[in-house]
């Protein structure tokens, strides 16, 4: 709210650059390191008042990029910012510091939720932490906040397992938003949740939004949420962007093979172009290094050999629409220099 | 109130359990007027001391009386002392408490930090150094730590005396001994505990709401992890007393271990019985204590008990 309009142009509200995050892994002491690429090359912005929505399968990464972002787990490489100011895992001045900026809110708000601590003292604890419980200002917004949520005094003084899933979720959106972030950071908020319960959280998401000015970066393996929540999309696969562009654009005309079968595995998503996408079959692979090439390649339709060999970029397509495959955005080689058992899938 | 009372009836069902199992176990596996008598011991004199212990009525009869005889707060004679079995019992117990609470006291105070220490400090040395030493301990089985030690400290060195109880260098080796074993599951346990806690989402989101990590390790981690842990400590608690007869023989120390070991060999079936009553009611009692202990501590049992007591009333 505060940083939205005054007047200092130059560093959009987070930017993220070539994010890279590599877990090691070793099947049995004595056997080599097995690296993950968790998170790959990763590169986007974001601006205040701006939702995007970050989608892929389980284990695409996403949740990783959130954790990054929030700077509660180490990078590799690449660099997160905020307002220009760079995120970093070790210094926890550094982080408190961040985490009035960036607020994060759960998958499964019982999980996220201390179950020894009453539920008032849950969601004002972000105030004690960064001194501003004297403060009247935020002590009467944190009330107006509870209030706005619908969070009854009664409710207040209970515990987290006594209360219902979305009373639990609205606590930590009131956990998150008492220290008025100007990012919020939300890992699959919807995906525990009843249908119902689901509706009315997306509608109190959207109210903060439009009240206060933040930007959302919105993880969901859900595309139906996607409209309802985001201008824009980026579409992970193992670890790496596939594409990334406006909600509209990609949903109704998805370039990458991917996101075409992504979108036309969602009924009555998609309007035109199912022509060309084919249901993904089998599992994603481990996004291990052994992968080489496009990530995507063992299960894509279009694969050509250079797919196996060279990791396509991230390119330009249209305004704003960027997709990371060779084939959309160089076109197809020519079939007969295809080997024939690709040539035959096609 | 429903929920107290409950907890109290089933653990009389548990006493009774307990004292009936022993009562048959220990007549049906041998006589003790045999085991106590020489060989050479004339037939008059068996049955004799046969009548004046009431072993020559039927088993129901004795398990009738042996009941009455409860209910009424007589516990029996010791077959070899002649006097009052508790009594016999209770001037033993200060000697193995003696042993067992210093035990106790460097599980708890060695155990906790030792097993926080390697779950904060995941998958280093530390942590590895920690889980080596734990899993020695616990691993070296009592009797044989026990020999060890005074092979070491007594034949070798000649440091430590070997048994009995009259100094404080006695007491090392027999509480080396049984620390030595609870301190490696403690401090496994304890470590596994606070390992689970800091995978916690809540664990999560205090970091990511700002809070240094040592205050979120503080306020949020080992709060968690203390209900496990506290009730492990409850259980350790109720095995005071019955927990060092190994090395309570080992170390030829006077206290109940040894005296239920003595028992059971001579047949002095009111001790035992005395012991094996003893035992579980420590035991019980301190598994009411954690469960009290559990409703205070965890806002999760509170509720359930208040629950149930709804129900039932």
């Amino acid at each position: 709210m505060t940083g939205s309009c005054n007047g200092r142009p130059p560093a959009p509200l987070l930017e993220v650059v070539n994010l890279a995050c590599h877990f090691g892994q070793r099947r049995h002491p004595l056997a080599q390191r097995r690296i993950i690429r968790a998170v790959d090359d990763v590169t986007f912005t974001l601006e205040p008042g701006e939702s995007l929505a970050l989608v892929g399968e389980s284990g695409s990464g996403k949740t990783t990029v959130a954790r990054l972002v929030l700077g509660i787990l180490p990078r590799t490489s690449g660099d997160v910012r905020v307002r220009g100011e760079p995120v970093s895992f070790g210094d926890e001045t550094r982080r408190k510091a961040l985490s009035r900026s960036v607020q994060m809110i759960f998958q499964n708000p019982l999980d996220a939720l201390d179950p020894l601590v009453r539920v008032r003292n849950q969601i004002i604890e972000p105030l004690h932490i960064h001194g501003l419980n004297g403060s009247g200002g935020h002590m009467a917004r944190a009330s107006a906040i509870m209030a706005d949520l619908g969070l009854e005094s009664t409710l207040l003084s209970r515990y987290p397992h006594e209360l219902s899933g979305g009373q639990l979720q609205r606590v930590v959106i009131a956990r998150a938003l008492v220290l008025e972030p100007q990012i919020l950071v939300c890992d699959e908020p919807l995906s525990a949740l009843d249908v119902s319960i689901q509706a009315q959280t997306i509608d109190i998401l959207k109210r903060q939004q439009r009240a206060t000015g933040m930007a959302y970066l919105f993880i969901t393996h859900d595309l139906r949420v996607v409209r309802h929540m985001a201008e824009r999309i980026a579409v992970m696969y193992l670890g790496r962007l596939v594409e990334e562009g406006p909600v509209e654009t990609v949903l109704h005309a998805p370039q990458h093979p991917y996101t075409r079968a992504l979108v036309a595995s969602v009924p009555g998503l998609s309007r035109r172009d199912r022509t060309r996408s084919v249901p993904l079959s089998g599992e994603p692979p481990k996004a291990s290094s052994a992968l080489r090439g496009c990530r995507f390649h063992p299960r894509c339709p279009l694969a050509e050999p250079r797919c196996r060999a060279e990791v396509p970029e991230l390119l330009p397509i249209g305004e704003q629409h960027r997709v990371s495959c060779h084939v959309v955005c160089e076109g197809p080689m020519q079939s007969e220099t295809l080997p024939p058992h690709i040539a035959r899938g096609r | 109130m429903p929920f107290v009372l409950q907890k109290l009836g089933r653990a009389l069902l548990t006493l009774w359990a307990v004292v009936t199992f022993v009562f048959f176990a220990l007549r049906i596996s041998g006589d003790p007027v045999l085991a106590i008598l020489p060989p050479s011991a004339p037939l008059e004199t068996i049955e004799f001391y046969r009548r004046a212990w009431g072993l020559d009525r039927s088993l129901w009869q004795q398990y009738l009386l042996y009941l009455a005889n409860i209910l009424e707060g007589n516990l029996g004679r010791s077959f070899l002392e002649g006097r009052d079995a508790v009594d016999v019992v209770f001037e033993r117990i200060p000697k193995t408490l003696a042993l067992m609470l210093p035990a106790l006291f460097l599980t708890l105070v060695i155990g906790i930090p030792a097993g926080a220490i390697a779950a904060l400090n995941h998958n280093t040395p530390i942590d590895r150094a920690v889980i080596v030493a734990a899993v020695f301990g616990y691993s070296v089985p009592n009797f044989f730590l026990g020999v060890l030690l005074i092979f070491l400290f007594s034949v070798v060195f000649r440091v430590l005396p070997t048994s009995g109880s009259d100094t404080i260098w006695h007491y090392i080796m027999p509480v080396a001994t049984i620390a030595l074993s609870w301190v490696g599951i403690y401090a496994r346990f304890v470590r596994s505990t606070v390992l689970e806690v800091l995978q916690q989402h809540y664990i999560e989101g205090a970091t990511a709401k700002g809070l240094p990590w040592a205050r979120v390790v503080r306020l949020h981690a080992l709060p968690n992890a203390a209900i496990p842990v506290v009730t492990v400590a409850g259980f350790m608690v109720g095995g005071l007393i019955g927990g060092a007869i190994v090395s309570e023989t080992v170390f030829a120390w006077p206290g109940v271990g040894q005296l239920l070991v003595n028992s059971v060999n001579t047949r002095d079936l009111a001790v035992v019985q005395v012991i094996v009553l003893l035992i579980a009611s420590t035991m019980i009692a301190s598994n009411l204590l954690v469960d009290l202990l559990y409703g205070w501590l965890d806002p999760r049992v509170r509720l359930t008990a208040a629950r149930s007591s709804v129900i039932e009333a």
